[in-house]
């Protein structure tokens, strides 16, 4: 069995790009969030959530068009109908279960998956790694700056909301995104300390967009796969991968909504801000806090430094 | 497993700053380690957060309204309080007014296109639902 990869970051650190992006080397299968281990059993998914903030137990959407991808080959709102049954006869089956049984059916291509909702909880994370304990892990970074504005800029900002990353002072309480920034990278570390370091590599995010070539390329070493330049070459077009686009009405996401909006790729060179810059969520001149720069140098962003690839 | 072994396996301690594994995040479920104090400045943000949703919404219903009022202001000149143009409104205030109105005309038009098509597209996907929803209830018998 082809041990799967799974792409560890919090959300919008180009997850959706990277994981369609590995997913169409001919040797690969680039999964949609599957949001399996956010629960234990597969009926948990479908069980009644708050409508209040939010909650993720009912991401189902992308298990339904995986499904129906793998099973039927193709998404049409029969193929979902019919993953719907599939999932139902599995009900009573562990999500570890399900996912192993996916895996199996994948075999040998190297299944490839990245739902950010894994990484706000450590019991998610375990949960993969007991049930693929030779996985594979990529952790990408992103600088905090610009993740952080492009998590206050989805939804007025309701992923921070969500996952209470709030900042208490005597009279206030505000939505402050770098804690979720960087609990979630607190938990992806402490999480990784449980994996052999041949099995996980970190990337910058940026990297990947300014170089993709280079950066795919040591992917493909480090998997083991081929890196030739067909292979590199079909891995520049997420768009080909049959998740990148809405599905039927009966399953239409399953991903970020942007993404599947507009899943070609677009090499360019995003900017880096200095780690002391002014926050753009903030109107108080606050900067980030001390352990968010620590832990941003210890990604690589102190001096601007490009490493790529920076262990395993 | 040797001693060795389950060490390596263990997950490390870094510490965290806030309070993000804390299940289920509604707001109706305190997450835990908050004083009262606390406890209710976030339940204060996340009711502001949900009235700014409601207010978003009710702003843009407004512009629509207030764009259909804005043009029944800007004829408005041309008519006195019985419904007749005024005996000497200058020639090219009366031009002026034409071309504006015949732009807005031409603006509309395209709104309504665009409306029309996605109206259309809006009936398909309706469709769709209800045969889905048939067809479930046909499977359900």
């Amino acid at each position: 069995m082809a041990e799967p990869l799974f792409l560890l970051a919090p959300p919008r650190s180009y997850t959706s790009l990277m994981n369609a992006m590995i997913g169409q080397h001919p040797q690969a299968f680039g999964l949609p969030e599957l949001n399996l281990f956010n629960v234990n059993k597969v009926k948990h998914l479908w069980r009644k959530v708050s409508d209040d903030i939010g909650d993720d137990a009912n991401r189902r959407q992308g298990l339904l068009r995986a499904v129906a991808e793998i099973y039927a080959g193709e998404q049409t709102s029969a193929a979902v109908t019919m993953a719907k049954h599939w999932a139902a006869a599995r009900e009573d089956c562990t999500t570890q279960d399900v996912f192993r049984e996916l895996v199996d059916k994948l075999d040998p291509l190297i299944p490839v998956e990245k739902s950010p909702a894994y990484t706000i909880s450590l019991n998610r994370l375990l949960r993969i790694r007991q049930t693929f304990p030779n996985a594979r892990y990529i952790h990408l970074v992103r600088h905090p700056i610009p993740q952080c504005k492009s998590v206050m800029n989805l939804n007025d900002g309701i992923f921070a909301l969500f996952v209470n990353a709030f900042e208490f002072s005597q009279e206030t309480a505000i939505v402050e995104p770098q804690i979720a920034w960087y609990d979630i990278n607190i938990h992806i570390l402490n999480f990784l300390d449980t994996v052999p370091n041949k099995n996980q590599i970190r990337l910058q995010g940026e990297l990947l967009m300014s170089d993709p070539e280079t950066q795919l390329g040591n992917i493909c070493r480090w998997l083991g796969i081929s890196d030739n330049a067909d292979s590199i070459e079909e891995m520049m077009h997420p768009e080909r991968s049959p998740f990148a686009c809405f599905g039927p009405i009966n399953a239409m996401f399953g991903n970020d909504p942007n993404f599947l909006r507009g899943p070609t790729f677009r090499r360019h060179t995003p900017k880096i801000p200095p780690l002391d810059s002014p926050l753009p969520w903030r109107d108080d001149g606050k900067r980030l806090r001390p352990e968010v720069m620590t832990l941003a140098e210890e990604f690589g962003y102190g001096e601007l430094q490009n490493t790529g690839v920076i262990n395993g | 497993m040797d001693e060795k072994h389950k060490k390596q396996l263990a997950p490390g301690k870094r510490k965290k700053i806030g309070l993000i594994d804390t299940e289920p995040k509604r707001s109706d479920v305190k997450p835990d380690g908050l004083t009262p104090r606390q406890q209710a400045l976030r339940e204060a943000v996340i009711n502001n957060f949900k009235a700014n949703k409601v207010r978003s919404y009710i702003a843009k219903q407004i512009n629509y309204v207030n764009s259909s009022r804005q043009v029944a202001e800007g004829i408005s000149f041309l008519f006195d309080e019985h419904g007749q143009p005024p005996a000497n409104a200058p020639l090219a205030d009366i031009i002026a007014e034409r071309k504006n109105i015949e732009s807005q005309i031409r603006w509309f038009e395209a709104m309504s296109s665009e409306l029309q098509n996605k109206l259309t597209k809006i009936k398909e996907i309706e469709e769709l639902a209800l045969e889905y929803i048939d067809q479930e209830r046909d499977d359900g018998k």
